[in-house]
């Protein structure tokens, strides 16, 4: 709304808001989520810290490593740990505490303790370590515990966990007291939860997120972190050439994410782009035409929990059907030739990560690639065999209530939580 | 960026340019090609220039082409991308370079996040309604509807600007300075003059555009208080978008906050990516140490405190990228000077009008 | 009910007529209560085909201005004019309404509903909400929608394809354009809001494939195509019967009326199908009824054929069967009738008729008796008499040479001795051909074939039929069958026969021998040209001792007939004076 001097001037509001507030401690944050276990990155990230943190565009910052160094060829490491940092059972952090972290997330590494430094030695440059230690390798100590910000205080698998504010966390208490998390929940559930007020963040879907920021909802979210692509039992590349991603990616997913093509994403490959995404409707329907009449009608099985996943379904059936392929789509089909699936990035080093999504994916495994374009071979040559077809990489999106505050970006670009700056509005100190 | 970092960028960078054009030269036997580029990454156009120019020195771009290639620089977490796509008789080749998007070292004590904090500085108040407001050397400039104000020391000169027009409502100015010499745009009007020895000025018609930021420039609606959506930008050339008060570029990407309501964020391509819905009707884009910010106001009322909030560009989503700037009253103009921004807003406590320069500080 | 001679009794020539006239009447009339309710049924099924026609023609007209106040409430609506605003910015976002059409097609009961912008995007689908930005561009071939009427279209869905009734009307503010179109199918439910009559059933048949009923798609429907090959041709509408089976109860006349889409092409019809099942089943009803009448009829017949028989029938048998008895032979056959009136006159009459015949033919047996032996005595006299005249001549001589001529007297002992033998020989041979016929033996049978008997036989006569200038004729069966017969008797028989033949031919003749086979065994035919037997003569002819000829003892046929009677034969003789004589012999 354009503001104009010449305009005469309002009686003050009483409620003057504009004014900046300083953050509230105390509280206890309700939040939901749709999966049902607690291994996923958000939850963990809560608890548990790694030594280097990525910062919003992507430069690893310290965490629990104040410095570090490597050698010109990358292939030794040195970190030195900060020091005062306890567990959440008050043990402190030492360096054969992470050693042992580092070496069970991180194999085929040589990790070494030399009083509080840690050295990894790889006998192949590992140029991407500070990413894989961002996200991969969580410090973890005795019983589990964490050094984060908030240590779990309840878990109950598929419906209820909880957490509590560390009182010593070494960054400074959180302002929250507490975070309450329902698992198993719809997103249409919780999306009428935050409506009414019956949650604080809440995950969206992507066609929600635009009904959300209509209500003037504040919306916290990741970077494009969850694939969206299809499974195929056998060679598929004429359904992959008749897909319109555009469309879908415009009308089903409100512009969320990004369209890919690709295995990895551009934020983490750099080079998702040069995987075409436009469809080829002429060579798609020259390449049915050419299969086998049982062949051009096949099963196509969805993930209710995706995003969407039965509108990208009928979408994609109808762009098959312009292409002479027939598909039959249901929900949940073990036997279906065809699989709308999402996998979540597994890793911020591009390499770990292709390889972790050719497991997933059930593609053989990547030969190993120490550079980009070497990896972008590998990508591409898993891509050939047509058995996968990536379609889109999509945000964790939450919508979040009105009571929520806070200016650091609460979800990170790989979208774990950082809730240690989130204050509740409204809440005694 | 600081001049170390870019020596070693410049470094990497055109000798990763040079590997790529080689290669690329190779893949089409060294004969004419015609060479298109586009930036992903977070570089500026000095860099893609010196990337184009390392790629045209190993090409041969000029004659009868034999190929087209594509050459798009683009990066990720670690790593900046340089990727050649060559289209020749219907197949298709890919080939890669890359380079670290840092070569030193890391630790601690180099420049940390990309939290900006805004240093705000008063640099004129009055009673009539600033437009615009500019450092120049040891000089304030100042820009309002009836006047250019030129304040050295303790000492002011202005010269009236001829009302050759009724002005509209909800005025609107901008004041750009290069060296002595300086240019003031009003709708229908443009206005050139020099600070040094004394202050000229010399106004005239126009529908000349107004300058909205670096290498580009916008239609002034002359009767009206928004750009008519005509822009022009290096590289790309005109377009055509819909009407907006404001523009803030943003790497390569541009933001235009509409007369709808809606900021838009439009790619390098000019497709329209994303909106926002949050922000106030006045935008500016900032370079700063730690990469392009935008600043925006928030979408409140005359009648209420207004601040200003820079944020970061990552994707197709704004995040805030530091604490909002508080100001006693609504927020009534703001322009980038590049490096830094000038707010103008009205006190609602004095009823005065101020100019302020807002200036970034990366850090947390 | 039929003699063994084949001919009908009177029963049963009784029993046919009631029985055909009851069947011929109940025919005539159940022909025409067919035909009357065939007519009938034919006009009923036009009314109420007509009417059902009519029901849907209204019914039609109806959906279309149902589906164009929709629509058209639809294009006027707030929201939709919001949209068409929205749209019609230059940065729109079609994605914020892709899920438009669904609540507003619910809201207002439209199967079909899309939202397509001014370029022919769709912009929302209801029935197919996955086709966002597909192209709908022959909306935009038109800019009179809003004064069209709704019309047929095929749609397609993500299964099928449907047949629908659409109107579109375009929602315009400004430069700001959106087309509405919106319609409702005709499915199942359309059928299901037809009120039919019993025996009728609507069905819809949309192209290229489809004929739904209201309870859903029709499986067999091939015997369907011939009318709608006829349809497709003619495009008005059709009339014709499909016999669904070969039970004429399952046939059905099918009445077509064309759907047809807006560029003139045939996009379905609506048939009403009108089944034959209660015509043919009151036909079978009325034919059961013709064929029970005529049963009972028939059992009428029957029942008054049986009184008949027992009232009028039996006795006449029993007369009849008297009378049989009586030409067998038994005359002493008597008729115990019960009935009075004319048929116990007539058993009466029958038995005085039998007990006078008897009287007479003990009378005239006598008399044939004393007239035999009269004969006997008169043919054994004049046998007798020529050898005992020689006999008394030879005695006399004897006497008188003794007397007279003593020298002579061993020569005439010796002459006249000779003279007595041989008429004494003489004698002996009459004596003995009448112990012969006394005394016939019984015949000892073995299998004969008769051609070779009667061959060998005739071999005998054949210097005699040359002399007398007989010419034989031989005309045998190839085919015969062997015979039971004694040869030597048979033969004598036949040698009787032959010598009788050539005796009638004193001037020459022919003799004819034939022989055939017939169903009961075999036939022998000797025939002559000779002079002929009057009917008096043949039915003498085979009295013993009777005979025509001048010599003989008129033994001969006598001993045929007895020889073909032993073999359980018979002998017949056809003759007429002046054509010859023909022998039949019929032989088991």
């Amino acid at each position: 709304m354009r503001l104009s001097p010449w305009l005469p001037l309002a009686v003050l509001s009483a409620a003057l808001c504009g004014a900046a507030t300083r953050p509230h401690y105390g509280g206890t944050l309700r939040v939901e989520m749709r999966a049902a276990t607690p291994d996923n990155d958000p939850l963990a990230s809560l608890a548990f810290e790694t030594l280097v943190r990525l910062d919003p565009s992507g430069t690893p910052q310290p965490c629990l490593a104040l410095s570090w160094q490597h050698d010109a060829a990358s292939r030794r490491w040195q970190f030195q740990l900060r020091p005062g940092v306890r567990f959440q059972d008050g043990s402190p952090l030492n360096a054969a505490v992470v050693v042992a972290s580092l070496e069970g997330a991180l194999p085929g590494l040589a990790v070494a303790a030399n009083g509080e430094t840690i050295t990894v030695r790889a006998d192949h440059p590992v140029p991407d370590l500070l990413l894989s230690l961002a996200h991969d390798a969580r410090i973890m100590g005795h019983d589990a515990l964490g050094t984060g910000p908030f240590r779990m205080t309840a878990f109950d698998p598929g419906h209820h966990a909880a957490f509590a504010a560390n009182e010593d966390y070494w960054g400074g208490r959180p302002f929250l007291d507490a975070i309450d998390i329902q698992l198993g929940r719809t997103l249409r559930d919780q999306f009428a939860d935050l409506e009414l007020g019956k949650t604080d963040v809440a995950e969206l879907a992507p066609a929600d997120v635009r009904r959300a920021s209509a209500r003037g909802r504040t919306t916290w979210s990741s970077g494009p972190i969850n694939l969206v692509a299809l499974r195929c039992a056998s060679e598929c590349e004429a359904l992959g050439l008749s897909i319109d991603r555009a469309a879908m990616h415009t009308v089903l997913l409100q512009k969320q994410g990004e369209i890919s093509a690709a295995l990895l994403p551009e934020w983490i490959s750099g080079y998702a782009f040069a995987f075409p995404t436009t469809p080829d409707l002429a060579r798609a329907r020259a390449l049915a035409a050419a299969l086998p009449a049982a062949a051009r009608s096949v099963s196509l099985s969805y993930d209710p929990a995706i995003p969407a996943a039965r509108a990208l379904a009928d979408r994609i059936a109808v762009n098959a059907r312009d292409a002479g392929l027939m598909l039959q789509i249901s929900a949940q089909n073990p036997q279906a030739a065809l699989r709308l699936v999402e996998v979540p990035l597994p890793s911020l080093s591009p390499a770990r990560a292709l390889t972790a999504l050719a497991t997933a994916l059930g593609l053989e495994a990547p030969a190993a690639a120490s550079t980009v374009a070497a990896l972008y071979e590998s990508e591409r040559k898993l891509l050939d065999g047509d058995r996968v077809i990536p379609l889109f990489y999509l945000p964790d999106e939450y919508g979040v209530a009105a009571r929520v505050r806070g200016d650091a970006p609460p979800v990170t670009r790989a979208g774990e939580w950082r809730f240690e700056n989130i204050w509740l509005a409204g809440t005694a100190p | 960026m600081s001049p170390l970092f870019l020596a070693l960028l410049a470094l990497d960078l055109s000798g990763a340019a040079h590997d790529l054009a080689r290669s690329v030269a190779n893949a089409v036997a060294h004969e004419p090609v015609v060479l298109n580029v586009r930036n992903l990454s977070v570089l500026g156009p000095g860099e893609t220039a010196e990337i184009r120019q390392a790629f045209e020195s190993e090409l041969k771009t000029t004659g009868a082409a034999s190929a087209d290639v594509q050459l798009t620089i683009s990066e990720n977490l670690s790593q900046y991308v340089l990727l050649a796509e060559i289209e020749r008789g219907g197949s298709r080749e890919v080939l890669l370079e890359s380079w670290p998007r840092d070569a030193a070292s890391a630790g601690a004590g180099k420049p940390a996040s990309g939290r900006v904090t805004l240093e705000k500085k008063l640099l004129w108040e009055q009673d009539q309604p600033i437009l615009d407001a500019l450092q120049t050397g040891d000089a304030t400039l100042v820009l309002d509807g009836t006047r250019v104000l030129l304040i050295r020391g303790g000492a002011q000169q202005s010269l009236p600007i001829p009302a050759g027009h009724a002005w509209p409502r909800d005025l609107r100015g901008r004041l750009s300075v290069n060296g002595a010499a300086f240019t003031a745009w009003l709708p229908g009007t443009v206005c050139r003059g020099s600070v040094q020895p004394q202050l000229t000025l010399e106004c005239a018609e126009s529908q000349d555009a107004w300058l909205l930021g670096p290498a580009a420039i916008a239609t002034f609606e002359p009767k009206r208080n928004f750009f008519t959506g005509h822009i022009d930008v290096e590289p790309g050339g005109t377009r055509d978008l819909a009407p907006f008060y404001a523009a803030a570029p943003a790497g390569d990407a541009w933001v235009m906050a509409g007369t709808d309501g809606r900021a838009r964020i439009y790619t390098h391509a000019w497709d329209a990516a994303a909106n926002i819905d949050q922000w106030g009707s006045d935008i500016a884009g900032i370079q700063t140490t730690c990469g392009p910010r935008i600043l925006a106001t928030r979408p409140t009322g005359l009648a209420e405190p207004d601040a200003i909030q820079p944020y970061e560009l990552i994707g197709n989503a704004a995040n805030s990228a530091g604490p909002a700037v508080e100001f006693p009253g609504p927020v009534t103009a703001l322009w980038s000077t590049g490096a830094a921004a000038t707010a103008v807003s009205y006190d609602l406590e004095t009823g005065r009008y101020a100019a302020f320069t807002l200036a970034p500080a990366c850090g947390s | 009910m039929a003699r063994g001679d084949g001919t009908m009794t009177f029963r049963t020539r009784l029993l046919l007529i009631v029985a055909l006239a009851v069947v011929l009447a109940v025919a005539f009339v159940g022909a025409i209560v067919s035909t009357t309710t065939s007519r009938a049924f034919e006009r009923a099924d036009q009314q109420r085909v007509a009417a059902l026609t009519a029901q849907f023609r209204q019914e039609y007209l109806r959906r279309q201005r149902e589906i164009a106040r929709h629509v058209e409430e639809i294009a006027n609506a707030d929201s939709t004019r919001e949209m068409v605003i929205a749209l019609s910015r230059p940065d729109a976002d079609p994605a914020a309404y892709v899920d438009a059409a669904q609540p507003l097609a619910a809201a207002h009961n439209l199967d079909f509903l899309e939202l397509v912008s001014a370029t022919g995007s769709i912009i929302s689908s209801a029935q197919w909400p996955a086709r966002f930005l597909y192209q709908e561009d022959w909306v935009k071939q038109r800019d009179d929608w809003n004064a069209q009427e709704p019309f047929l279209k095929r749609e397609e869905l993500p299964t099928d394809t449907a047949l629908a009734l659409v109107a579109v009307r375009i929602a315009t503010v400004e430069s700001g354009k959106l087309y509405v179109i919106g319609g409702e199918s005709l499915d199942r439910d359309f059928l299901a809001s037809f009120v039919l009559p019993a025996g009728m059933r609507a069905l819809l048949y949309r192209e290229p494939q489809s004929i739904i009923s209201a309870s859903g798609p029709l499986a067999q429907t091939a015997l369907l195509d011939p009318l709608l090959a006829d349809l497709r041709k003619r495009h008005t509408e059709v009339t014709r019967t499909v016999d669904w089976s070969n039970d004429a109860a399952r046939a059905e006349t099918f009445h077509a009326i064309p759907l047809i889409g807006p560029g003139g092409e045939l996009m379905g019809a609506f048939l009403v199908g009108s089944s034959h099942a209660d015509q043919v089943a009151l036909e079978r009803f009325l034919h059961r009824v013709e064929i029970l009448v005529a049963a009972g009829g028939i059992l009428l017949a029957l029942l008054v054929a049986l009184w008949t028989t027992a009232r009028i029938t039996r006795p006449v048998e029993a007369l009849a069967a008297g009378a049989r008895a009586v030409a067998a032979g038994d005359w002493k056959t008597q008729v115990e009738v019960d009935a009075s009136g004319e048929i116990g006159a007539l058993a009466a009459a029958f038995n005085q008729m039998t007990h006078d015949l008897r009287e007479q033919r003990d009378r005239l047996v006598q008399a044939e008796r004393v007239a035999a032996w009269r004969e006997l005595a008169r043919r054994l006299a004049h046998e007798l008499k020529n050898p005992l005249f020689p006999l008394q001549i030879t005695v006399e001589n004897l006497q008188r040479a003794r007397a007279g001529h003593p020298e002579q007297f061993d020569e005439v002992f010796r002459e006249s001795t000779a003279t007595l033998l041989a008429e004494l020989g003489k004698l002996r041979g009459i004596i003995g051909r009448f112990s012969d016929f006394a005394k016939m033996p019984q015949p000892q049978l073995e299998t004969v074939d008769l051609n070779s008997l009667i061959q060998e036989n005739i071999k005998l006569f054949q210097a005699q039929m040359q002399a007398a200038g007989v010419a034989l004729r031989l005309e045998l069966a190839p085919d015969l069958r062997a015979t039971q017969a004694d040869p030597g008797q048979l033969g004598r028989a036949v040698q009787n026969l032959v010598l009788n033949a050539i005796d009638a031919m004193p001037s020459g003749g022919t003799l004819a021998i034939r022989t055939a086979a017939h169903e009961a065994g075999a036939r022998v035919e000797i025939a002559d040209t000779g002079q002929g037997l009057t009917q008096e003569e043949c039915d003498r002819l085979f009295t013993p001792y009777y005979t025509t000829k001048s010599h003989g003892t008129g033994l001969g046929l006598a001993i045929v007939q007895s020889v073909i009677s032993d073999h359980k034969g018979k002998i017949a003789v056809r003759s007429e004076p002046g054509k010859g004589t023909t022998f039949v012999i019929d032989l088991t």
